[in-house]
């Protein structure tokens, strides 16, 4: 079995953190120009800080891996493997498009439920879904929660530019 | 029983040989089956100054369990294991037994590979009445004298086999397989996976992982899980759990078990044991129609516990049983495993050949193809599953968009909604197109400089945007 290159996707990972907390820091601000105090210069001026510094972080994550170049989480020769296996594959109905998966919020530890992984660290394997794929693994971009299963939700939403069909919604339990 | 031992010295006879030479011809046909062999000698003498912290505990010369420390000596391991088969009826489990065949198939393959290597040779004169006894415990029929007589004819075909084709260690399916076509191979040895251990961080600390996926249509998911949980894990596989001591449940519904592992036979202070406070618990939902069996565990927390001795400092893990048939009494499971441990005192590659050679890591495999087949064979009632929970059924597709809230159109917070969606899509198809032409290998320096200059522009231009966004008349805010 080969592994999906782990590089690529921590800096998938990477950036995809990054956009969730410009994200966040987006809507806090909105909240507080919402508020009645409003959000006044100083709080424009730190959110303007705060952006630049956050692309700057991706775009040093994303050359960092460039340079690094593909590698394989398996040797083909030996069949060892260099990175932990992804989880089970999770099988949903087949469908005629190709489907973008996304996990939606983060996954909660079985039996624990405040140990959470966020999005970010959550990759999937392949990311999109081609015509009439039905199986997909989840992938960690943080190997630091493995080792536990994790109940989460998979959105799958359609990437071929045609509107009108609602992303499907899938609960889904791994072992990660 | 010293399956354990003698597996040890067959695999350390290799780690030793390296010391000894500086041929690349022994390095480079050790490190194929044994990835990372060559630049992390000594890792034999390592485990055993662990495992055996005190040294020998008897005069030299004798049979004295407690002469702990030897040389690895593949020669005296074959005999180990064919003495407790011939004196105290005893053999080792399916999943030793896979492993004992994939160490005499190397140590044969490279000693043919590199005939100068200082290794014995297991099928000279010599020897290889000796290889034909042990091989014959791996073979496909109940009665050894059967399978001696077909090793007996077959020998030079099976060392053949092991110098021509265990050319890697990727190679060890085919092998296998061939060796059952060739009737001198059982099917439940020839399918035990090799061990799959790769090296991660948790909380900062270089840990193991081992992997192991594996399914059997012998038993069923109701049978496997009658004898999976730990304080069943000594019962199961008596060699390395050396005591599985239940300590009652905890208040959120994991139970305690303290967990003690070693080298059984040597008692302490001669033979090591490593002492760990576990935390388990255990689910069984039904997915998709069918029924799925999941135990976690982990360090019992508040860490360290004081029941514990601190060796092993990350221990974590689980066993998924998944049925293969809508009734879970039917015989056919999926089972996937994982194990995490770090342990005080040893070098990662250390580690991993610890987890491996012990089956530290398998400890569910053993019962798959032990306990849960022949549950009467162990001679005692275990613990069953019963303190589990059924969950409902949580999976399937429901076709329905997440249900975010309306945004207000009339507030900033639309926009700012607006922009993160905006932006993940942007960011995401730049990524999506670059990372293709990466894993192509097509990756040039003017796509990166355009990736640059895309990104300058949008790290430019977003905080002005979003400043933009919010200065437009709206209601309710400022």
């Amino acid at each position: 079995m080969t592994t999906p290159n782990a590089l690529i996707q921590q800096q998938g990972a990477v950036a995809q953190q990054l956009i969730e907390q410009a994200s966040t820091l987006w809507v806090k601000a909105a909240e507080q120009s919402d508020s009645t105090d409003g959000l006044g210069i100083d709080g424009r001026i730190n959110l303007v800080h705060s952006l630049i510094d956050l692309w700057a972080k991706g775009y040093a994550a994303l050359v960092k891996a460039l340079i690094a170049g593909p590698i394989s989480g398996t040797d083909p020769s030996t069949g060892q493997a260099s990175v932990p296996q992804p989880s089970e594959k999770i099988t949903v109905p087949s469908q005629q498009y190709p489907r973008k998966l996304t996990a939606f919020g983060p996954f909660e530890r079985l039996g624990i439920v405040k140990t959470t992984i966020p999005t970010s660290c959550i990759t999937f394997k392949p990311e999109i879904l081609d015509e009439n794929g039905t199986t997909f693994q989840i992938v960690l971009a943080d190997y630091a929660f493995s080792g536990a299963n994790y109940s989460g939700k998979v959105v799958l939403t359609r990437t071929d530019g045609l509107s009108g069909a609602t992303p499907d919604e899938l609960a889904v339990t791994v072992g990660l | 029983m010293a399956t354990l031992r003698a597996l040890l010295e067959i695999y350390g006879s290799l780690d030793t040989a390296l010391i000894a030479s500086d041929d690349p011809e022994l390095a480079r046909a050790v490190d194929r089956l044994f990835p990372g062999s060559s630049e992390n000698t000594g890792w034999y003498r390592e485990l055993e100054e662990f495992m055996f912290p005190v040294g020998d505990g008897a005069p030299p010369g004798t049979d004295d369990p407690r002469r702990a420390r030897t040389g690895a000596d593949p020669i005296r391991a074959l005999n180990e294991l064919n003495d407790a088969r011939t004196r105290d009826g005893q053999t080792p489990t399916i999943p030793e037994l896979s492993r004992l065949v994939y160490g005499i198939g190397a140590l044969i393959r490279v000693s043919s590979a590199v005939p100068d290597a200082p290794l014995p040779r297991l099928d000279d004169g010599t020897n290889s009445s000796l290889l034909g006894d042990v091989l014959a415990l791996a073979g496909p029929d109940p009665d050894f004298g059967t399978n001696r007589e077909a090793i007996t004819e077959r020998l030079p075909d099976i060392v053949n086999v092991f110098a021509e084709q265990l050319t890697s260690r990727g190679k060890w399916p085919e092998v296998a397989q061939r060796l059952y076509a060739m009737k001198v191979l059982s099917a439940d040895v020839s399918e035990v996976p090799l061990c799959q251990a790769s090296v991660v961080k948790i909380g900062g600390i270089e840990s193991v992982v081992v992997d192991a996926d594996f399914d059997s249509d012998k038993v069923s998911l109701n049978q496997l899980i009658a004898v999976v949980d730990p304080r069943n894990w000594r019962r199961n596989y008596p060699s390395f759990f050396c005591s599985m001591v239940g300590k009652g449940p905890r208040p959120d519904g994991w139970r305690k078990v303290l967990e003690t592992v070693g080298f059984c036979y040597i008692d302490p202070p001669y033979g090591r044991r490593l002492i760990t406070m576990l935390k388990f618990h255990k689910s069984k939902t039904i997915e998709n129609g069918k029924y799925v069996a999941r135990l976690d565990y982990d360090l019992n927390d508040p860490i360290p516990d004081p029941a514990g001795d601190g060796q092993i400092d990350v221990d974590r893990g689980f066993i998924n049983v998944f049925a293969k048939n809508a009734d879970p009494a039917v015989k056919g499971v999926v089972v996937r495993t994982r194990k995490i441990a770090h342990i005080n005192g040893l070098r990662s590659y250390t580690m991993k050949r610890f987890v491996c050679i012990f089956g530290y890591g398998e400890a569910t495999m053993e019962m798959l193809l032990g306990s849960a087949v022949d549950p009467g064979s162990k001679g005692e009632e275990g613990f069953p599953w019963d303190d589990a929970v059924v969950d409902p059924d949580t999976t399937g597709s429901k076709g329905e968009p997440s249900t975010t809230p309306e945004p207000s159109t009339n507030s900033v917070i639309s926009a700012a909604f607006k922009m993160a969606a905006d932006c993940v899509q942007d960011l995401t198809v730049k990524n999506l197109d670059l990372t293709d032409k990466w894993m192509a290998g097509q990756l040039t320096p003017a796509d990166l400089a355009e990736y640059s200059a895309q990104v300058g522009a949008r790290i430019a231009s977003d905080p002005w945007k979003f400043l933009q966004a919010i200065s437009k008349p709206k209601g309710g805010g400022q």
